[in-house]
């Protein structure tokens, strides 16, 4: 796993599955989740296996979470904010439900 | 004595159907195809086995696809006990009438095409906006659908790699990388088909011409009249959701995977696969317009297709009357006349004559 | 002139390129995805730099330190119009210039050039092994993405495996830091084979200094804690809903550690996503087994006014994606009519940029893609998207399918989110392999839009508005 070892920005907290967590200003969605030991993201669709971060610079799309207002996002790509809603991708989202 | 009683040229949708169902009968048959860049119409194919808008002013040709849908389903299963590919067909289809007026011209349509067939006229619902809501929940404030449980869906995609396979499971000879450059025909009869680099690629007793935009020049060089012209189709396609919608809506539908799929743009281009912005964003937002859900989801690929087209739209089958054995066959309902050319034109190959009942698909009739 | 030239990337080579145009009195816009300037490898410069008590630029070492400056003199130029957080989602070459589809924050929008000089990087090579896909098996390039952007760390237990020399600076950058790894797995062998000596030697007159510098890298590795093998085969990752033991063989034996977090590393290709979907002809590079564009001495790739530099036009490293960035600029200002800037360096850059290939011929050489991830067992996934297996491919190919595209149509092998930039390099090879024909034959992957995602009401804003 992850540890913060030097602090970028003051705390920000999020909603991940409903429970809140803390991170940091200019986290990407992805380190923040990772910061708080995190790993598993989303549902692969067609195996149904979970799936983390691979390769942070928004070309695996394995990293994929669902944040409500926004839909299907990469987490490497999307900064943390205060106060959003992050869920795991579940592989098929039900679309009348997506956040 | 020709080596193969048939050869196919082309390896899509049609020449994989026309080889699949030459070897169903026993057939000694191979399929020349092209290689991996080749020009595919039906890797860009949406997937619809219709019927419903098809043959107005053509009533053969809407008995035609009428045919093809009622086979359609024992030809899949076939199919998929040969090869274990589900092709994941399923019947039942709308058509969306965005407003009163284009749903009255739908409507409008189909009943002259009922008029047309006759004693061959097929049942079709015209729904309201609160019937079709009931039924496709997710639909936006439209004006209501025809229906026919006719209509249908299926994976193309799965649907060729299935035919190929089948193909080759009863001894067909499938042969990549072999675009054709001529066919010779032989003084004692039978043709001999010529690769590229000039190598002898085949000899056959017969030759289909099923190449898609490759064949019209074969049929030039060959004297055969085969007015086709490519038209471009741009597809969109969303990432995956999970399955609310079972049945197709003609330009939406959503495959077995759980992607939506969004098409129908006309478009004129030269053998150009390339999509355009104002293309897509104008389906994309057409479709919307029909299902506001979709706005929300994100799009994963947007490809263009070169459907085959023909002057009227209708396939052209014929054989060549200077040199009987040669058969060219063209048309863009390469999905849902898939049942249709595996398990009767086949047929009309290995008799060696087109039925009758088929001779308004000749070209003939774009001379009179 | 009032036309802006666009470029796309401000890593290395695009802020030489933006920088060099600017001073030549061209307008530029230069485009990023990111939110600062940087690219992957001088990512989050402009904080750490700027900020005196991080202890982070004294772990990442002298090398990161070169980024700043490139950003300030970019960030003096008036001419250069920053667009961040904008993503290219579409290109498409016409006789009329380069079409672009835009994505910035959440709307979408077109901009279109004449010139558009991409500078789009490197990607990690992917790097398929049994278990590759569980939560907590990321790049080593992923990893160190984190430390720089976000100040993570991997825990003590962590284990490093694969090769090349971001495997031995990421492992400096933690032990820097105060972190053991638990191991390094290395899949190349300790010794220089002695047919790389040659190589070496024309590095060593070239280019000594890197080689100093890669050999003090090693020497430190080994005379810290870190158990560090050489040589190791059998990759695997096994766990439960995330990795929990890695396992190998060395010496002989199958050896297993129990850890939270594996990061593999077997070099870097370019990212040629882009340059695929804007037609550009590319070849094959046999050695290092990856599709690189074909550019000139200058870096114009075969479609007119489309310009590439850096990495993405093969790997050569940071320090040549500046000189190439320079090089194209000045060739490209010429184009415009306008006056190059430095012109007297030209000549310097192109030796210089030569010094850095003889150094890049020895580290091919000695840094192969690894048969440790290349020989693909046929229960292992290559298409992350699809959960397509490497036995599937090879059974297609078996069958007379022909290519990637073919294969792509009947198995959904890239056609899931990533659009196969994960696996698009391995079907290729298992195609060829399996066929018996050379990759280039074979052929690679088309690529469609979008390059990045965007959602059906962004690309509908865009109806009756083409420009």
């Amino acid at each position: 796993m992850f540890k913060r070892l030097v602090d970028i920005g003051t705390p920000v907290t999020f909603d991940f599955e409903g429970r809140p967590l803390t991170a940091q200003a200019g986290d990407s969605l992805a380190s923040a989740l990772l910061a708080n030991g995190v790993l598993d993201f989303r549902q692969a669709p067609e195996d149904g296996t979970v799936r983390g971060p691979h390769c942070m610079i928004g070309n695996c799309f394995e990293c994929l979470v669902e944040v409500e207002g926004l839909g299907t996002r990469q987490a490497c790509r999307e900064r943390v904010r205060d106060g959003l809603k992050v869920r795991r991708h579940s592989g098929r989202p039900v679309p009348g439900e997506q956040p | 004595m020709a080596e193969y009683d048939v050869c196919v040229i082309g390896g899509g949708l049609l020449g994989s159907a026309f080889g699949w169902g030459l070897v169903r009968e026993g057939q000694r048959c191979v399929v020349l195809d092209e290689g991996d860049g080749a020009i595919r119409t039906a890797r860009g194919n949406f997937g619809l086995v219709w019927l419903q808008s098809k043959g107005r002013g053509m009533p053969e040709y809407a008995r035609w696809t009428l045919e093809a849908t009622r086979i359609w389903g024992g030809f899949a299963d076939e199919l998929k006990d040969i090869t274990g590919i589900d092709l994941h067909y399923a019947k039942g289809g709308y058509n969306i009438g965005a407003d009163e007026a284009e749903l009255a011209q739908m409507v409008a349509n189909l009943n002259q095409i009922q008029s047309e067939m006759g004693d061959d006229a097929y049942d079709y619902e015209v729904l309201d906006q609160a019937r079709l809501k009931r039924e496709m929940p997710l639909v936006g404030d439209v004006a209501g659908a025809t229906y026919t449980a006719h209509d249908g869906h299926c994976n193309p995609l799965l649907l060729l790699r299935a035919m190929q396979q089948a193909f080759q499971a009863k001894g067909g000879a499938y042969r990549p990388n072999s675009g054709v450059r001529s066919v010779e025909i032989l003084p004692g009869g039978g043709f001999r088909i010529l690769g590229q680099n000039g190598a002898e690629l085949a000899r056959a007793a017969k030759v289909v011409l099923s190449a898609g935009h490759g064949s019209a020049r074969l049929a030039k060089d060959l004297g055969i009249d085969l007015p086709i012209h490519p038209e471009q189709g741009q597809v969109l396609v969303t990432e995956k959701v999970a399955p609310v919608m079972p049945h197709p809506a003609m330009s939406v539908r959503q495959t077995d995977n759980g992607s939506f799929l969004l098409g129908a743009s006309k478009k004129e281009v030269d053998l150009d696969t390339r999509t355009d912005l104002e293309t897509l964003a104008t389906i994309a937002a057409s479709c919307i317009r029909l299902f506001p859900f979709l706005g929300r989801l994100r799009l994963q690929r947007a490809w263009g297709a070169l459907r085959v087209m023909t002057p009227d739209g209708h396939p052209v089958y014929q054989q060549s009357e200077s040199h009987p054995g040669l058969f060219s066959f063209a048309c863009h309902s390469g999905v849902t006349l898939a049942a249709c050319h595996a398990l009767h034109v086949s047929k009309w190959v290995i008799d060696g004559t087109i039925p009758d009942t088929y001779s308004a698909f000749h070209p003939r009739r774009f001379h009179v | 002139m009032t036309e802006p030239v666009i470029v796309i990337g401000a890593g290395p080579g695009g802020l030489a390129a933006a920088t060099t145009l600017a001073r030549a009195g061209a307008p530029v816009r230069l485009l990023d995805e990111q939110p600062a300037a940087g690219g992957q490898l001088y990512r989050a410069s402009e904080r750490i730099g700027g900020d005196a008590t991080s202890p982070l630029k004294g772990w990442l070492g002298p090398d990161y330190g070169a980024g700043l400056p490139l950003i300030r003199a970019a960030q003096a130029e008036a001419n250069i119009d920053w667009r961040f957080d904008t993503a290219v989602w579409d290109i498409r070459c016409d006789d009329d210039g380069i079409a672009l589809g835009l994505l910035s924050g959440e709307s979408v929008f077109q901009d279109r050039a004449a010139h558009v000089v991409l500078a789009t990087g490197a990607q990690e090579r992917p790097a398929p092994f049994p278990g590759w896909t569980l939560p907590g098996v990321l790049g080593i390039g992923a990893a160190q993405t984190l430390f720089k952007d976000a100040g993570l760390a991997p825990e003590p237990d962590v284990v490093l495996a694969g090769s090349g020399p971001l495997l031995y600076l990421f492992a400096i950058q933690l032990l820097n830091a105060g972190i053991t790894p638990q191991a390094i797995l290395e899949t190349a062998p300790k010794n220089i084979a002695p047919s790389i000596l040659p190589a070496l030697f024309r590095a060593a007159l070239r280019h000594g200094s890197s080689l100093v510098k890669g050999l003090a890298w090693r020497r430190r590795i080994d005379g810290s804690s870190v158990p560090h093998l050489y040589g190791i085969t059998d990759l695997k990752a096994a766990g439960d809903g995330r990795v929990e033991t890695v396992s190998f063989r060395h010496g002989g034996r199958e050896h297993t550690l129990k850890t939270s977090l594996l990061l593999v590393h077997d070099g870097v290709m370019p990212n040629t996503h882009l340059t695929v979907a804007a037609r550009c002809d590319h070849q094959w590079n046999d050695q290092q087994q990856y599709w690189h564009p074909t550019v000139d001495a200058v870096g114009r790739t075969s479609q007119a006014g489309l310009w590439l530099v850096g990495d993405g036009a093969g790997i050569l490293g940071a320090e040549a994606a500046v000189l190439q960035g320079r090089t194209a600029g000045r060739a490209l200002a010429a184009d415009l009519g306008l006056t190059p800037p430095d012109a007297g360096t030209d000549a310097a850059d192109r030796k210089a940029l030569d010094d850095l290939r003889v150094l890049r011929a020895f580290l091919d050489r000695q840094y192969p893609p690894s048969p440790v991830f290349g020989a693909i067992a046929d229960d292992t996934i290559v298409c992350r998207c699809e959960a397509v297996t490497a036995g599937e491919i090879r059974g297609l190919a078996r069958r007379g399918c022909m290519g990637p595209n073919q294969a792509r149509a009947f198995t959904r092998a890239g056609m899931g989110p990533c659009m196969g930039r994960q696996c698009g390099n391995s079907v290729g090879r298992l195609m060829a392999e399996e066929l018996g024909q050379p990759v280039d034959q074979v052929g690679h992957y088309s690529a469609r839009p979008p390059i990045k995602p965007v959602t059906l009401a962004q690309l509908a804003s865009l109806a009756g508005k083409e420009r």
